[in-house]
């Protein structure tokens, strides 16, 4: 068949970035749950939540790649919305894999940085928020994507606050009177909880490789 | 049986420009998997056959009426200066030279006019001409339309699978336009030569018995040629590379209407660089356009000198 149904693959993927975008949603819950006292069972509850939009997120990512494989959409096309799914499930991964770390091993981040961890957290939903209706318009409404940069110019905004409020709370881990172990131990949780707001614009810079690709 | 052995070499380079211009038709498509090999050869069998039988009588007028007067008079004569130009080119394809089959043609022609005085220097330089206006033609047909798709076709397809479908349309579009092109201004390379005056062939005949040999070697002997050559022009955007494709069929259609054969592969360079100029690049390739520049010299000049040697020995023998 010449034309196929590219409309279901893309109806697929928006249904995948819609769950992914769940997932995180979730993630914000999970660590507003952490920072409150006592709470251990809403704690579980959020990680549960989240651990299955994960694996929704998942299915629904299996069943875009089963429908590229019927051999709908140009080959390059294919390729294009294959990565962009596979990048914007790594996000829901990695806020799996942060949450589960916090669970297992019973991360105790220190108080004086629940502001910024949630501002981090907040700012990336917000990035997230402007990846699902850029790649709504790159499938929609592809030249008001390429004339209108508010949106991709915000989630490089959105990076920039979260890079300095990164840098902010390692600086202060190391001038914590601890020792070198939990400092890094510091670090790598905070750069952990931080990558997923990089991952974000890079996602956002491929989508603007992929626009120039696109340009006649 | 006589005419089934003067038409055998006829057939052979018929056959053999199948196998080797099927590239230009839907090599690009076939190479980026917009459209299946299968798929792709089947079309433009059918289109080339539907093209040489529609549009193929003006060059088979135009090459058969040169070849008489240049001297090619006889059943065994005709033989000869196709097996000429059949040698030429595959000896040429054989050392990856670039190679074309109407210079090959003209060539061989000119040489057995030379051999028996009546080569016609004033009708080959009508075909000289036409071969270096080809890839300009189709130079500018893409600029243009690469302009056109850049104004109306930007900012109107606004979904990710309307742009897929368009390109689709395109490819499919271009490959059918290049097939039909391709069997009605080459179908005179291949049995021009049998028609007109010398009467082997009814001009009917020929047409269909040069585009049914096309159709044979596109179907039979053109999926090598095709992905290598067809991923030459993929660096270029989808829809540039479908656009690039229409130009080299509108131009070589146009000079099938005038009645001259003209080489598709050239004019694919000429679009080439023609989406280049419209993209603002300028970007030219040198040795590309050497090696065109030679062949418009080349290749006739050795085709000719090749018959005039065969042609001398046939008066010797005969």
């Amino acid at each position: 068949m010449i034309f196929g149904s590219g409309k279901k693959v893309l109806d697929l993927a928006n249904a995948h970035y819609e769950k992914v975008t769940e997932c995180y949603e979730s993630f914000c819950e999970f660590m507003r749950a952490y920072y409150e006292p006592d709470n251990d069972a809403r704690i579980y509850a959020c990680f549960e939540k989240l651990d299955r939009f994960e694996r929704e997120a998942d299915e629904l990512r299996f069943q875009v790649v089963d429908c590229l494989l019927t051999g709908t959409l140009l080959p390059g096309t294919r390729k294009e919305i294959l990565d962009l799914s596979a990048k914007v499930d790594k996000i829901a991964n990695r806020a799996q894999d942060i949450a589960r770390q916090m669970v297992i091993e019973g991360v105790e981040l220190p108080a004086e940085f629940c502001e910024d961890l949630l501002l981090i957290v907040q700012y990336t939903w917000e990035q997230l928020d402007c990846l699902t209706s850029i790649i709504e318009m790159l499938f929609a409404n592809y030249e008001k994507l390429v004339k209108d940069h508010s949106l991709i110019d915000k989630v490089r905004d959105y990076e920039s606050k979260v890079d300095k409020l990164e840098n902010g709370m390692i600086e202060r881990a190391f001038k914590m009177d601890i020792p070198l172990a939990e400092k890094n131990h510091y670090r790598y949780f905070i750069r952990h909880i931080a990558n997923v707001s990089d991952h974000i614009e890079n996602i956002v810079d491929d989508i603007q490789i992929m626009m120039v690709y696109r340009k006649v | 049986m006589e005419l089934v052995f003067y038409i055998t070499s006829g057939v052979f380079l018929g056959w053999f420009l199948g196998t080797q211009d099927a590239a230009n038709v839907f090599g690009t498509a076939v190479a980026t998997r917009v459209v299946k090999y299968r798929t792709a050869i089947i079309l433009t069998a059918i289109f080339v056959i539907i093209g040489a039988f529609f549009n193929g009588e003006a060059g088979i007028a135009n090459v058969s009426d040169y070849a008489y007067e240049s001297g090619v008079q006889t059943g065994m004569a005709a033989f000869l200066v196709m097996l000429s130009a059949a040698l030429m080119c595959t000896v040429m394809t054989f050392l990856k030279l670039t190679v074309s089959t109407s210079q090959c043609v003209i060539g061989s022609i000119l040489g057995w006019g030379a051999a028996y005085g009546l080569a016609d220097f004033s009708r080959t330089s009508t075909f000289l001409s036409a071969w270096i206006i080809t890839p300009l033609g189709a130079l500018a047909v893409c600029f243009i339309l690469c302009k056109l798709a850049e104004k109306f076709i930007s900012g109107r397809i606004q979904g990710l699978v309307a742009f897929d479908n368009a390109v689709k349309v395109t490819y499919y579009a271009a490959g059918i336009l290049s097939a039909y092109s391709l069997g009605a201004n080459n179908v005179a390379n291949a049995t021009g030569i049998y028609a007109g005056k010398l009467g082997l062939l009814s001009p009917t005949a020929a047409v269909l018995i040069g585009g049914c040999a096309i159709a044979l070697g596109v179907l039979t002997y053109s999926k090598r040629v095709m992905q290598t050559v067809g991923s030459r022009i993929t660096e270029l955007s989808p829809l540039t590379g479908a656009l690039v494709v229409l130009a080299c069929a509108i131009t070589v259609f146009i000079y099938a209407l005038i009645g001259i054969p003209v080489s598709q592969s050239q004019a694919v360079v000429g679009a080439i660089i023609g989406a280049g100029l419209a993209k603002g690049s300028g970007q030219v390739n040198f040795k590309i356009l050497r090696n065109i520049f030679v062949a418009w010299f080349g290749t006739p000049t050795l085709a000719a000198l090749f018959t005039f040697l065969l042609a001398l020995l046939y008066k010797h023998l005969s």
